[in-house]
């Protein structure tokens, strides 16, 4: 019987995996994908620093493959979960067949999902090729050049429209808290590339707390725009494919109209998909927001012996992330040895 | 004028502190775009702060497209907080000349505008018979119960 089930296999969920290993407890660590990573997979470098995020998964990896105590199974499904202390249990679905799991805790680092905004047909997502989202534009910047998906040309002028998915009664109510610090990561990473790039963040607040207010200076004065708005609309200019952002500059009160070769939605985080049925089943809450429910916070829940970390307990930075799964495996090494 | 504690009864569900002045509304106004003094954003944002200059005529460009309503984030209403302006100034006679003129001549005869001669000439044409000059009592008397004639 192994001690710890780790759900996910994100940056949480290796974090939590690292420090069970480096404390000798047996861990089974689920992944539904083919490759460990999460969300972190289709990132090149990290705000706060700018450490590449592979070298962030490889970090924890090694330590995993290296302890004889973790066991990783990837393209792995929960089906479900259930039993209470010590005798807690999980259905898996492997690629080899179903295997079931008894553990005396689990950690659940499931993560989140990116914001779809398919929805927001005023910003001609999915009609332009040139409107993507923050995920897809990080993986181009994970490539030797930054292209237009329209011609496949270098953009002259791009542009971030911050809170998509987040801080909207519409959406999502609450502030993904990494989308600020992300799209001014990004925004300096295109100005490195594309020095004569014209690059413009389109925003309702900044919010980047602590050390990543010194990026957003940065990025200030290397020319960056920074302008207070949530537009109205992004359509296609019918003469030359560009696109045209309509928004009010708030802080003038004027009516303007942006040409521009992209527009990036900075796209928040949304609850784990099946977050709702795994905390019904392990006899834990969910908050409104449809994040798991830690009581107290961090990592705690109402069951004993199950943990959350990172952002399947709401939006994170990476840095909380491991923070967050670090507790959670100090914890479940201490219920262990119970 | 500060409008919070009448704004409920014209206005509803009380979703006005929600406003984070996105300028969403603004940007996808038809009017803005013609008209730089129609500016949702900043009427909200003057209702919010209770300084809403109640005889600004602004207040009257709005064409009810519903846009604003549509594309805000947070469901503020803004058309519907536009409304509740243009109704409360016009209870207090604070409309414009041009609203109040065409009010008085929709009390007169039921209609926003002069029955004009080429009106007329038409009508008789098509074998129609001639419009009323005057409205009923029963006009009159809705007009006085919903504070129609008050406000001019």
């Amino acid at each position: 019987m192994s001690s710890v089930l780790v759900v996910g296999g994100g940056i949480s969920g290796l974090q939590a995996a690292a420090g069970l290993a480096r404390a000798g407890v047996g861990v089974i660590l689920v992944e539904r994908e083919e490759r460990p990573g999460g969300n972190l997979k289709s990132l090149g470098t990290t705000f706060g620093g700018g450490r590449p995020a592979a070298e962030l998964i490889q970090q924890r990896m090694r330590a995993i493959t290296a302890s004889a105590t973790v066991n990783i199974l990837t393209g792995t499904e929960v089906v479900s979960l259930g039993g209470v202390y010590p005798r807690l249990q999980a259905s898996l679905k492997t690629p080899e067949g179903t295997r079931e799991v008894e553990c005396r805790s689990i950690i659940l680092a499931t993560g989140f999902t990116p914001f779809n905004p398919a929805a927001m047909k005023h910003y001609a997502f999915g009609k332009h090729p040139d409107v993507i989202t923050a995920v897809e534009l990080a993986d181009k910047l994970k490539g030797d050049r930054l292209r237009r998906n329209s011609n496949g040309e270098e953009p002259d002028a791009l542009v971030f429209i911050q809170c998509i998915g987040s801080r909207e009664l519409r959406t999502h109510t609450y502030c993904s808290a990494f989308c600020c610090m992300y799209a001014v990561h990004c925004a300096l990473q295109v100005k490195e590339r594309l020095p004569r790039c014209r690059v413009e963040v389109l925003y309702m607040d900044i919010r980047t707390p602590f050390c990543a207010e010194l990026e957003y200076e940065t990025a200030r004065r290397k020319g960056i725009g920074f302008i207070r708005s949530k537009p109205a609309a992004v359509r296609a200019k019918r003469e030359n494919g560009r696109l045209i952002v309509q928004y009010e500059d708030t802080l003038d009160g004027a009516l303007r109209f942006m040409e521009t070769d992209m527009a990036v939605l900075s796209v928040g985080a949304e609850p784990p998909r099946d977050a709702a049925a795994m905390a019904e089943s392990l006899g834990i809450a969910t908050e409104e927001s449809g994040f798991f429910a830690c009581e107290p916070a961090p990592v705690f829940t109402r069951a004993k012996g199950v943990f959350v970390a990172g952002a399947a307990g709401g939006p994170k930075d990476i840095r909380a992330c491991l923070a967050e799964g670090t507790a959670a495996a100090a914890q479940a090494a201490i219920i262990c040895k119970e | 004028m500060d409008l919070r504690p009448e704004l409920h009864a014209y206005y509803g569900t009380e979703n006005l502190h929600e406003c984070y002045q996105c300028g969403t509304c603004t940007g996808g106004c038809p009017v803005n775009r013609c008209l730089p003094e129609f500016n949702v954003r900043a009427i909200v944002k003057r209702i919010m702060d209770g300084e809403i200059d109640l005889a600004d005529p602004a207040l009257w460009y709005c064409t009810t497209c519903y846009n604003c309503y549509e594309r805000c984030p947070q469901k503020v209403k803004p058309l519907y907080l536009v409304q509740a302006a243009t109704n409360i100034a016009y209870a207090k006679g604070l409309a414009p000349e041009s609203i109040k003129d065409m009010n008085r001549m929709l009390l007169k005869c039921g209609r926003n505008s002069e029955i004009t001669s080429a009106a007329k000439n038409q009508r008789q044409a098509f074998g129609l018979p001639p419009l009323k000059e005057n409205v009923s009592e029963d006009y009159k008397r809705i007009a006085a119960l919903t504070g129609f004639s008050k406000g001019l």
